[in-house]
């Protein structure tokens, strides 16, 4: 049973002819289903996950990057199988990488179902999907309890899942190896140096003082970081044109 | 082999660049280069390349290797190493086959090659033994 998640921004008059496309498609190829409206103050992981407990065996969310962000902190503790149906110009990063096409064209590619176990990154309590930006650092990182890297100079520290669009340039990952790209952008004086790139499990990272940390749309202070990947925790629709 | 900023991913490749330091034992299933410095054995199942201005104070193991910068301990590769102009060793080597570009500075041993540790002198043979016994040939050493 197919469950769709509408998400706030696409329930108003600039979508309504996209819907009723999509919803004509669905029903054509025989996988429409019940429809969940996401609003102020209603929180999305919880009306999906009922929506699982009622017998939903695949939910697919119409929106943006943003709409699949609303539910990551679900994503680890269900069996189900996701798929995004992207909706709206802004913020499709993350359609870009699973390969989904824009608006009525994505129905297909739900339709034929190919279906990839995907990654999921974990700092500290909270789940995270592209990356882990540390900026300005010269923090040291103990790579698998084994060695530490760190950059002679202050430089941004990457930590990548699936990856993420920045600058319309594709900065990699690969979601389905069960490990995190480490990325280390060192310095040389004023210029910016090469990069250092590893592929780990996991890295801790420790510092006396207080800095930020930001991962998909949040950001949060410590001085105290586990960063992980939960390996294939979620099941992604993806298209013949995603990323990895 | 490999690839460079915003496309990394899906090879399993390892980086140190420049300006940045490694402390600690180091494994890798991948190729790995070295631009930077690393304290700590390091070893690799696949190639290594260590680059001009890399440092390496620890020993070493790889497949196959490419240094062009320094390693202050020993080094034992399984396939073919190559020393280039800039290399500087300074610790044992063990290879199957070495590429030594002059300028390479090595300060330490070489061994190379399969080739079994020399054994006792055999016992004296009459001479009907000793026409019997069979000519080493070329082919059966192998370098």
């Amino acid at each position: 049973m197919y469950y769709y998640v509408y998400d706030e921004f696409v329930q108003g008059r600039k979508y309504e002819k996209d819907l009723f496309q999509i919803e004509n498609r669905l029903t054509d190829l025989g996988i429409s289903g019940k429809i969940g409206r996401l609003a102020l103050f209603k929180d999305a992981g919880e009306l999906v996950k009922d929506e699982i407990r009622r017998g939903a065996e695949t939910v697919i969310m119409v929106g943006n990057d943003e709409t699949i962000l609303k539910i990551k902190k679900i994503l680890p503790e269900v069996k189900t199988t996701f798929g995004l149906l992207p909706l709206g110009e802004e913020k499709q990063h993350l359609s870009k990488i699973l390969g989904m096409p824009q608006g009525v064209l994505a129905c297909d590619v739900i339709s034929a179902r190919i279906v990839r176990e995907l990654d999921i990154g974990k700092v500290n309590d909270h789940y995270f999907i592209s990356r882990v930006l540390i900026p300005d650092t010269n923090v040291a990182i103990r790579c698998e309890g084994t060695y530490e890297i760190a950059p002679k100079e202050k430089g941004d520290i990457e930590i990548r899942n699936w990856g993420m669009f920045e600058k319309k340039e594709y900065l990699s990952a690969n979601p389905e190896d069960g490990l995190l790209d480490v990325i280390v952008h060192a310095k040389l004086g004023k210029k910016d140096g090469d990069s250092t790139a590893l592929k780990l499990k996991y890295v801790d990272i420790r510092t006396k003082e207080q800095m930020p940390l930001f991962f998909d749309n949040e950001r949060i202070n410590g001085n105290s970081f586990k960063i992980r990947t939960a390996p294939r925790r979620s099941r992604w629709i993806v298209g013949k044109q995603r990323m990895f | 082999m490999f690839k460079k900023d915003g496309e990394y991913g899906g090879g399993g490749e390892t980086i140190i660049a420049r300006g940045v330091k490694l402390e600690g034992d180091f494994k890798s299933e991948g190729n790995v280069v070295v631009e930077g410095e690393v304290n700590g054995a390091l070893t690799t199942s696949n190639d290594l390349r260590v680059s001009e201005g890399a440092k390496i104070n620890a020993n070493v193991k790889a497949q196959s290797a490419v240094v062009a910068g320094e390693i202050n301990g020993n080094v034992k590769v399984k396939d073919k190493l190559e020393l280039l102009a800039t290399a500087i060793v300074a610790g044992d080597i063990d290879t199957k086959n070495l590429s030594i570009t002059p300028g390479a500075i090595v300060n330490g041993k070489i061994s190379m090659g399969d080739i079994a540790p020399a054994e006792e002198p055999a016992p004296k043979t009459n001479k009907r033994e000793s026409k019997k016994s069979k000519a080493i040939e070329p082919e059966d050493i192998e370098l």
